[in-house]
Order: structure tokens, then C-alpha cells, then sequence
């Protein structure tokens, strides 16, 4: 295998101006990583912007798009190499690499917004609870990490068929701590604006979305930096890629919508209508409809539709605006859960409880986009010619 | 309530008239239904087509499912705001200043002379949940509903910081302790007081103005399932709407 790591690595890569790169990402992922020690270390109340009332924070929202990402980016690695979508073949073995990436940053963004991170692994295994979310998201994340990492390994030493195996596993233990990502948002909130089976639909929509909005992005960069053009299989890879995300974007807008329609047309509690109030009118509006919908769905729609999907240019542009409206859509998931106080009327407490990240959180969630910046430098340099073997 | 009333007796072939144990029997019935007896999911004084639909969706009527099944009662319109039971209840638990167990929260309301403004105040703290929202979203079991006597608890030492069950928590009865590094909530005083004999909580001992009962709803001789059980009373929980039966209920 140390033979075929030296065979993979892209020796002219090793610029200076890259080298430098990855020193400076480096550095980020480490001022990320000292910020969130020290908020451990302090207290998460003291160091970040959370309360009793909002315990969760942007760094719970971070680590739901890294690793709703990462599920994105597993899955498509798994229609890619198992289940025979071909054209996508190009864009596979760099999507396992960087949904083991994405997977390590989400775990680093786990371990800094709980409170006690070494006890979760050991609590978990000595004493689960099958009825929580978090205990299954962790686990099955856990599962989909280990199978990536010896589907990676498998890859690297050329045993096809047991790297198709773990791809596929990975894949099925990805679509459930996807959905039980969704379901600690859906059920664990209060008040329950977050519910409903669309809800399933909607984050698995968006976790595809995401997933090729990324491959896209970073296909496009590994280009970048090699100086070379896009064409043939890339190119094609790229194109069906890029269908996938309309598709995908196509879903999420409508079960967006139905969202919303069920919420305001069925008998569920008030509420929820106020906290959905808080996205279509209240402090959430700019997010939600600046961001979400016309940034993150819109906007990239109509620029894949009008391009054909046929412009590289055009559907980088479209992923990278997909992709940050997918990281605001995270943030509104987790704060709108908690934004209407528990007892309002009382306590002349406000209509939307307020919520903003202090600068550590900033740091380590800055920290978290070094650290994909970092692995995917790393990747391209010492096994960059594997993401051209597929 | 009348038009109830009034079908019951018309049932019995009374012309309307009905016997005091009769009527009883009737408000038993509904207390079953309208949950109270279940552990109080629901308010009795919820509208009477509500209270019918229950009855046809009742497929069991509930019964006290622990033993001592601890409740508390509270006459929210009784309550000062002295703090005193803050105070007993920090002191008790070693509750740190900057959280708390149980809350008084308070509002502006008219007077029974329109005219005028007051203050209501509602003392709010854990409800030990018959279907606590916080337990099931514990990843490592660190909160729990004990299985003797039904106090929602925690075990410090299992819990990661993860604080799902304080978004869970229709109550915002928790907070994390960062002396302790867990979760904390209120216990009705259990490990300072109730396990070590102690009949009652710290809160309720502290209280001047009678707005706290504490008991076991078990004992059908007690003074909280008595004060609980009178005919036509308006007995209502914090929050129904999220369905998590709560044990502490307000006259």
C-alpha cells in the first residue's frame, strides 16, 4: 500500500504556492481547534452566545452541514461506483475522500458544541439509548466513517470489490444518521415547527444537493490548481452532476413549500406558526428568503436551467451559491427550533429570543472550513492521481 | 360542563336531576378522560366536544402507573413571589447562581375591578413527565424516569453536555451545571430529602402562602389526590399541547 500511496501522489503539486496554502489552512484549522479547546475548557455558556433558553448554536448548525455534506457527498460516491451511474464515475473516488474530510470536520464541530465530547464516545457504546437521535446519528456517522476510511484504503491498494462493499454500507448507514440529523431538529425542538414525513424528503434532497454542489466546487479547484482544462469524462461527470443538483434543488424548493403550506393549513400547535413567522416575517426573514430560497435554490436553478447544465463557470457559480444557502438553511433549522420563548406572555419575555455567535464560535466554525480546505490540499497533492483513477 | 351534566342525568332517567354520587361518578369519569388520573395530559377544563372526543378515543383509562406516584399541586393564584422557595430550593440542591430548579414567572393582568392592572405569578419547575420529551432525546441515559416512583432524574455522570433535553424540555426546566459538568433539574427534592425519609420538598416547606402541595397521588388518602379529585374542579397543566403528561398541575 505504501507503494501505491507513492504512485498516487502528484508530485508536481508540491509548489510553493500550494505548500503555502496548506500551511495557511493549516493554521486556521489550528486557531479552530485552540478556540474550541478553550470554550471546553471555560464553559460553553461563558465562551459562546448560547443561554438556557438557546443551547444550541452555530456550531450545532456547522456541524449539521458538514455533515449533511458528507452524506451528499458518501451517496454520491455510492451511485457513482455501485450502482452503475457511470457518467458519475470521475467525480467518485475524490467524493470518498472528501466525505471522509467533511466526516472528520463534523465530528470536530460535534466534540466542540457538547459539553463533555470524550464521554460521548465512551457513554455511547457502554450506554445507548435507542430511542435518541443523537445516539443513532452518532453511531451511524461512526459506522460511515470507518467503512469510508477502509473503502478509501481499498481503493488506494486497488481491492475493488471490497472497497464496492464498504461504499455500499457507508452508504445505507449515511441515509440513516441523515435522517436521524433531520429527526433531532424535528423532535427534539421546541416549539415543533420541524416536523412532518416531507421533512425526510427534504434533508435527504438536501443532503445530495449539497454532496454535488461540493464535488462540483472542488472538481472545478483540483482543476484549478493543476493549471488544466476541463474536458471529456470530467466534463460529462461534471454535466450529470450538475442535473443532479437542478433535481435535487427542483425537490427541496417544492417540499420547502409543502412545508409550509401544511404548517399553515393543519391542525398543529400556534407555535409553530409563530416560529415559522420568524422565517417568512420576522428576524429570519433575510435568511430565509434573501438566502435560502432565492440565493441557495432559486437563483442556482435558474442559472443551471438557462446554461443547460453545459457551463463549468455557471454550475460553480450555482453549487457555490447552493452551498451557502445551504449553510444559512442549517443555522435557521437549529435556531428557529428555539427561537419562541417557552413561556411567552410571561416574564415580559420578547417574541423571538436572540441568539448571535461570539467570536470563538466564529473562530472554530472558520476553523472547521480550514480543515476541508486543509484535507482537500492534502488530498490532491499526496493522492491526487487516484481521483483520476476513479 | 352543564350541557354534560345535563346528558348524564338524562341518561339515568332522572328528568334531569341528578344524585351527588351520580354526579361524582361522572366527574371521576372525566377526570379519567380528560387524562388526569393518566398523569394529567390534559386540562379538565378543556371545551365539552373535546372532552367527548377523548371519551371515544379512550381506548384505556389510566391509572396511577407508579407507587408513591409523587405530584405536585399549585394554587398559582396564591403565589406572592417571595422567592422563598428559590431560595430553600438553591440552598437545598446547591443550585449555582447563575441557574436555577424552579422559576416564578410573572405578567401584568386585569384586576377584578377592570380597571386596574396586577401582577399574576406562576411558579414554574420540572413536571416529571409521564412521557418526559427530555428522556427520550438523551443519547446516553443520563436522565431517566425512575422506575419505582417516577421522578424524572439524572445521572451526572453519564451526561455529555449535549444539552438536547434542554430544547426538548417543554418547561425550560433545565440548565447545565458547569460545577458539576452535567445537566441539572429539579428531582422533587429526592436525593436531599424524599429518599432520606422526608415527605415533602424543600420548596413546599418554604412556601408561607400554601401555593405548593406535594404528595402521592397513590394514596387515595391524600391530601393532593383529595385536592385533586374534587368535583368540578378546573385542574390544568403548563403547555398540554405538547402531550408530555405532566405531574404538576395548577388550581
Amino acid at each position: 500500500m505504501a507503494a501505491n500511496l507513492d504512485h498516487l501522489e502528484e508530485g508536481y503539486l508540491a509548489s510553493n504556492r500550494i505548500k503555502w496554502l496548506t500551511h495557511l489552512f493549516s493554521l486556521i484549522t489550528i486557531a479552530g481547534l485552540t478556540a474550541g479547546s478553550y470554550a471546553t475548557m471555560t464553559g460553553h455558556q461563558i465562551a459562546y452566545g448560547i443561554s438556557r433558553e438557546v443551547p444550541w448554536g452555530i456550531l450545532t448548525a456547522s456541524f449539521a452541514f458538514f455533515a449533511i455534506t458528507s452524506t451528499g457527498l458518501c451517496l454520491i460516491a455510492a451511485i457513482s461506483h455501485a450502482y452503475g451511474v457511470t457518467p458519475l464515475r470521475p467525480l467518485g473516488s475524490r467524493s470518498v475522500y472528501l466525505a471522509i474530510v467533511t466526516t472528520v470536520t463534523a465530528f470536530m464541530l460535534l466534540a466542540f458544541s457538547v459539553e463533555n465530547p470524550w464521554l460521548l464516545i465512551y457513554y455511547n457504546a457502554v450506554s445507548p439509548s435507542l430511542t435518541s437521535n443523537i445516539w443513532w446519528l452518532s453511531t451511524l456517522y461512526g459506522i460511515m466513517s470507518g467503512c469510508l476510511f477502509l473503502r478509501f484504503a481499498f481503493l488506494i491498494s486497488g481491492s475493488k470489490g471490497a472497497a464496492l462493499s464498504f461504499g455500499i454500507i457507508a452508504a445505507v448507514a449515511a441515509v440513516g444518521a441523515n435522517n436521524n440529523l433531520g429527526g433531532l431538529f424535528t423532535l427534539a425542538s421546541d416549539p415543533p415547527i420541524w416536523f412532518g414525513v416531507q421533512l425526510l424528503i427534504l434533508f435527504l434532497a438536501s443532503a445530495v444537493l449539497s454532496g454535488t454542489a461540493a464535488i462540483i466546487i472542488f472538481t472545478v479547484l483540483a482543476y484549478v490548481i493543476r493549471k488544466k482544462r476541463i474536458i471529456g469524462e470530467a466534463q460529462k461527470a461534471l454535466e450529470t452532476a450538475a442535473t443532479l443538483m437542478a433535481l435535487m434543488i427542483a425537490i427541496v424548493l417544492v417540499v420547502t413549500v409543502a412545508r409550509f403550506y401544511t404548517m399553515y393549513f393543519s391542525d398543529i400547535p400556534d407555535p409553530g406558526i409563530v416560529a415559522a413567522q420568524a422565517l417568512i416575517n420576522g428576524p429570519l426573514a433575510v435568511n430565509f428568503w434573501g438566502f435560502e430560497i432565492i440565493v441557495g435554490l432559486i437563483a442556482p436553478l435558474a442559472l443551471l436551467l438557462i446554461t443547460r447544465t453545459k457551463s463549468i463557470w455557471a454550475m460553480t457559480l450555482a453549487s457555490s451559491m447552493a452551498l451557502l444557502g445551504a449553510y444559512v438553511q442549517r443555522f435557521d433549522l437549529v435556531y428557529s427550533g428555539q427561537i419562541v420563548p417557552k413561556f411567552s406572555g410571561w416574564n415580559e419575555l420578547p417574541q423571538y429570543l436572540h441568539y448571535f455567535p461570539t467570536g470563538p464560535e466564529l473562530i472554530v466554525v472558520i476553523g472547521a472550513f480550514g480543515l476541508v480546505a486543509f484535507g482537500f490540499l492534502l488530498g490532491e497533492r499526496f493522492v491526487g492521481k487516484l481521483f483520476r483513477l476513479y | 360542563m352543564e350541557s354534560m351534566k345535563s346528558n348524564n342525568g338524562t341518561l339515568s332517567g332522572n328528568n334531569g336531576k341528578v344524585s351527588l354520587e351520580e354526579r361524582r361518578r361522572f366527574l371521576s369519569l372525566g377526570l379519567k378522560i380528560t387524562g388526569v388520573l393518566a398523569g394529567g395530559s390534559m386540562l379538565s377544563l378543556v371545551p365539552v366536544k373535546r372532552a367527548k372526543a377523548e371519551l371515544l378515543g379512550a381506548g384505556v383509562v389510566g391509572t396511577y402507573s407508579y407507587e408513591p406516584h409523587y405530584a405536585m399541586l399549585i394554587y398559582n393564584d396564591r403565589c406572592i413571589d417571595c422567592e422563598r422557595c428559590l431560595e430553600a430550593c438553591k440552598q437545598t440542591n446547591n443550585v449555582p447562581s447563575y441557574g436555577y430548579r424552579i422559576t416564578i414567572l410573572g405578567r401584568k393582568k386585569i384586576g377584578i375591578a377592570a380597571s386596574k392592572m396586577i401582577r399574576e405569578f406562576l411558579p414554574v419547575l420540572c413536571n416529571q413527565c409521564n412521557r418526559p420529551p427530555c428522556v427520550r432525546v438523551c443519547p446516553t441515559r443520563a436522565t431517566f424516569k425512575d422506575k419505582k416512583n417516577g421522578i424524572v432524574m439524572m445521572n451526572g455522570s453519564l451526561c455529555i453536555g449535549c444539552k438536547a433535553c434542554m430544547t426538548a424540555c417543554p418547561y425550560n426546566a433545565r440548565y447545565y451545571n458547569r460545577d458539576t459538568e452535567s445537566v441539572d433539574k429539579c428531582d422533587f427534592c429526592f436525593s436531599r430529602r424524599l429518599q432520606n425519609g422526608e415527605t415533602s420538598t424543600a420548596c413546599v416547606e418554604a412556601c408561607p402562602a400554601g401555593v405548593l402541595f406535594f404528595g402521592d397521588l397513590s394514596d387515595q388518602k391524600s391530601e393532593i389526590y383529595n385536592l385533586l379529585h374534587k368535583p368540578e374542579q378546573e385542574i390544568k397543566v403548563l403547555r398540554p399541547e405538547s402531550n408530555s403528561k405532566p405531574n404538576v398541575f395548577y388550581l
